[in-house]
């Protein structure tokens, strides 16, 4: 599938953290239809693709190098507090949600009970209501009510606490190749992995490639942390977004959109392994960017470098533009530039004998 | 369907024309004529030639929005706002132009916020508007200074009986003005489609210098403040409570004897109707009640919540309602 094409269709499917099981469902049948692909879903609801290496006179047939992709499959949203008169539902976010960003929107509340899907909009006072005052400050989440237009009585049948509600946006086409939606953060980087194997379909690679799509990076980050001490990668490539170059942000706290995926450098992440990638990435033309961060990395990395006896981990990040907001906004050509990247890397990659920063076990 | 039709179209004011455009070919066949003036107004007369009282219907065919003021060397568009509150607009989808070029209104990400950021309102002119050209040059291939920038909000059936659409107002005016100059009226009756009602009544004050009506109804869609949290004295309409009937707002006080006369019309043939409960807002009504020496205004109205947002929300009954009650009203008082 184009990765535009595969965008957009995960854009369609809701999988707010906790309750990633349909995108997951997707994953499987989308990445089985790869050459040479087998998937599984594990306990925690992580969805793992496996591809196995090829062995050659150059490679370790015994004990091939196992390189793990990550991108979370998770997206922020929300979640069914309360069910008040009148149709009216109020709720709570799940994850990094921007007060500012969702006043006037319209969501789907999915019933855990019916299993419908109820069409809502996030309401605002009308203006005879509200004072200059008002004017200067955002609403906040817990001032807002979702209007269902239901009575009473009908919403409280269908609709209950803990259900789920997302914002409904599709991914939709701008200028020059670029993709607006919600949760491109991070089926962003789930399209990177996709197309990483894609880009390895026709070629021979030693190692064996695991790609896993993480739950609930946005809250816990704990479907990372599992799923690496299960799979005990040697190297592990997470692939996330980063902060695109907008009005309002510095030049050193943002990449830019069109330049290519960001390698992260700072502690968080492997020397060595950064260098494998750019020596890849000029050998084959791929553009690249870098973005230096000096602590945590604020994704899965942070817990997968020190997963059981250590994990040589590296960064890098799809730029995009008005994270955790519903017009996030990326350009499909770093995506794929992003993938070639990772797949080039991993056609270099023969095995990890004698390098002290690639230590196998 | 009608009204899907109606709020698909876009008409920011002074682009009122496709919208313009769908209301004369809904009505080709089922008015004697059809004049657009030199504001722009649509005028059409049913029964040209019939005698006795005239009465004139008038909705405003104008929708809220945005307006294109200024493209940045890097893409981004700036704008001005008509009539928009605007907390709504960070992370809003647009339609740029008659090129309905999608664009969006992003904003620094919450990660990067400072305290005093996350809790401040975004001032307009902090905005722009993002259509995928990161060069100016790229982006006025598309978007030209002036360009109106309407929401991009479907047409959406919901919960009980509920519309959600753009521009509900007025639209559903103009829906109710259309429904009744289709039905079998033997009087002489005016249908007016004003512009540029949102940016200070201004299409009606030429309408009303030229339909010498003896009667004027002026349809809009009204704030419906029925919301979680708010006390029932400040709701000002109920939605599915009916029509509601002016009786006060900032620039016109209604004629009592006409109030009284649409509230008979409406109970004697059993169709719910309310007040509208409050002085705030303006409405055309004011340039009718100005026309000629003075003349009589009705001000009925279908309830919407979110008005002049993307997602504002009616109840279908009540714009059934409506026009039910213009329909008998018209009947009884028409001609006369």
């Amino acid at each position: 599938m184009e990765i535009k094409e595969i965008l957009k269709q995960m854009g369609n499917i809701s999988h707010i953290s906790g309750f990633e099981t349909e995108l997951a469902n997707f994953l499987s049948a989308e990445f089985a239809k790869q050459h040479g692909v087998s998937v599984s879903v594990d306990k925690m609801g992580n969805f793992i693709a496996h591809k196995k290496g090829f062995s050659t006179s150059m490679t370790n047939t015994e004990n091939p190098p196992k390189v793990m992709l990550m991108a979370h499959i998770d997206e922020i949203g929300m979640i069914v507090s309360e069910v008040r008169k009148n149709g009216f539902v109020k709720f709570s976010p799940v994850g990094g949600i921007d007060k500012r960003t969702i006043l006037a929107q319209e969501v789907t509340i999915h019933s855990r009970k019916t299993g419908e899907k109820i069409f809502g909009v996030i309401g605002i006072k009308p203006p005879h209501l509200t004072s200059n005052s008002d004017m200067e400050k955002p609403v906040k989440i817990s001032d807002m009510a979702i209007d269902t237009g239901l009575s009473t009585e009908k919403a409280r049948e269908i609709i209950s606490p803990g259900d789920l509600i997302t914002i409904n946006t599709d991914v939709a086409e701008l200028q020059n190749n670029k993709l607006t939606g919600r949760a491109l953060d991070n089926t962003a980087g789930i399209a990177v992995m996709y197309h990483t194997l894609q880009a390895l379909q026709h070629f021979s690679h030693s190692a064996d490639i695991y790609c896993v799509a993480s739950v609930q990076e946005e809250v816990t980050g704990l479907g990372g942390e599992t799923a690496t001490y299960t799979i005990k990668p040697d190297i592990a490539i997470i692939v996330d977004v980063g902060f695109g170059k907008a009005n309002g942000l510095a030049d050193h706290e943002s990449i830019e959109l069109g330049k290519g995926g960001a390698i992260t450098i700072g502690p968080n992440t492997n020397r060595k392994l950064l260098d494998e990638l750019k020596k890849a990435a000029k050998k084959h033309d791929t553009p690249y960017q870098v973005e230096v961060v000096s602590g945590m990395t604020g994704t899965d990395a942070y817990a997968v470098q020190v997963s059981k006896n250590g994990v040589i981990t590296a960064v890098v990040s799809v730029p995009l533009k008005y994270m955790h907001s519903t017009v996030e906004v990326i350009d499909v050509a770093d995506v794929e530039n992003t993938g070639k990247l990772i797949a080039n890397y991993i056609m270099s990659l023969q095995n990890l004998e004698g390098e002290s920063c690639y230590w196998k076990d | 369907m009608l009204l899907e039709r109606l709020t698909t179209a876009c008409g920011l004011p002074g682009f009122e024309d496709e919208v313009r455009d769908i209301i004369k070919e809904e009505l080709t066949g089922f008015v004697d004529s059809v004049k657009i003036d030199r504001m722009g107004n649509l005028i059409v007369v049913k029964n040209e030639n019939a005698t006795g009282k005239h009465i004139a219907i008038s909705a405003h065919m104008d929708e809220v929005g945005l307006c294109v003021r200024h493209i940045e060397g890097n893409g981004e568009i700036k704008f001005s706002s008509w009539g928009v509150d605007r907390r709504l607009l960070p992370s809003m989808r647009v339609l740029v132009g008659e090129k309905r070029t999608l664009g969006v209104i992003g904003t620094k990400p919450i990660h990067l916020q400072t305290a005093d950021e996350a809790n401040s309102s975004i001032a307009i002119n902090s905005l722009y508007i993002d259509i995928g050209c990161d060069k100016k040059e790229d982006c006025e291939k598309l978007v030209n200074l002036g360009d109106f920038v309407a929401f991009d909000s479907k047409y959406t059936e919901f919960g009980d009986n509920r519309i959600k659409a753009k521009a509900l107002d007025d639209r559903v005016g103009c829906a109710t003005i259309i429904e009744v100059l289709k039905s079998d009226i033997p009087h002489k009756v005016t249908g007016i489609f004003c512009v540029q009602e949102e940016i200070g009544v201004r299409g009606s004050m030429v309408a009303a210098n030229r339909v010498n009506a003896d009667l004027y109804i002026n349809l809009e869609g009204t704030i419906g403040a029925d919301l979680d949290g708010i006390k029932p004295h400040e709701h000002v309409t109920t939605q599915g409570g009916g029509p509601a009937i002016s009786v006060m707002d900032r620039s016109s006080l209604y004629f009592r004897k006409h109030i009284d006369e649409i509230i008979a019309v409406a109970e004697k043939n059993g169709i719910p109707w309310q007040y509208r409960r409050s002085g705030m807002g303006g409405t055309d009504a004011r340039n009718y009640h100005l026309a000629k020496t003075g003349t009589p205004v009705i001000g009925l109205a279908v309830p919407c919540r979110y008005i002049h947002s993307p997602v504002s929300t009616m109840h279908k009954s009540d714009f059934e309602n409506l026009v039910r009650l213009v329909r008998v009203y018209v009947a009884e008082f028409g001609g006369k």
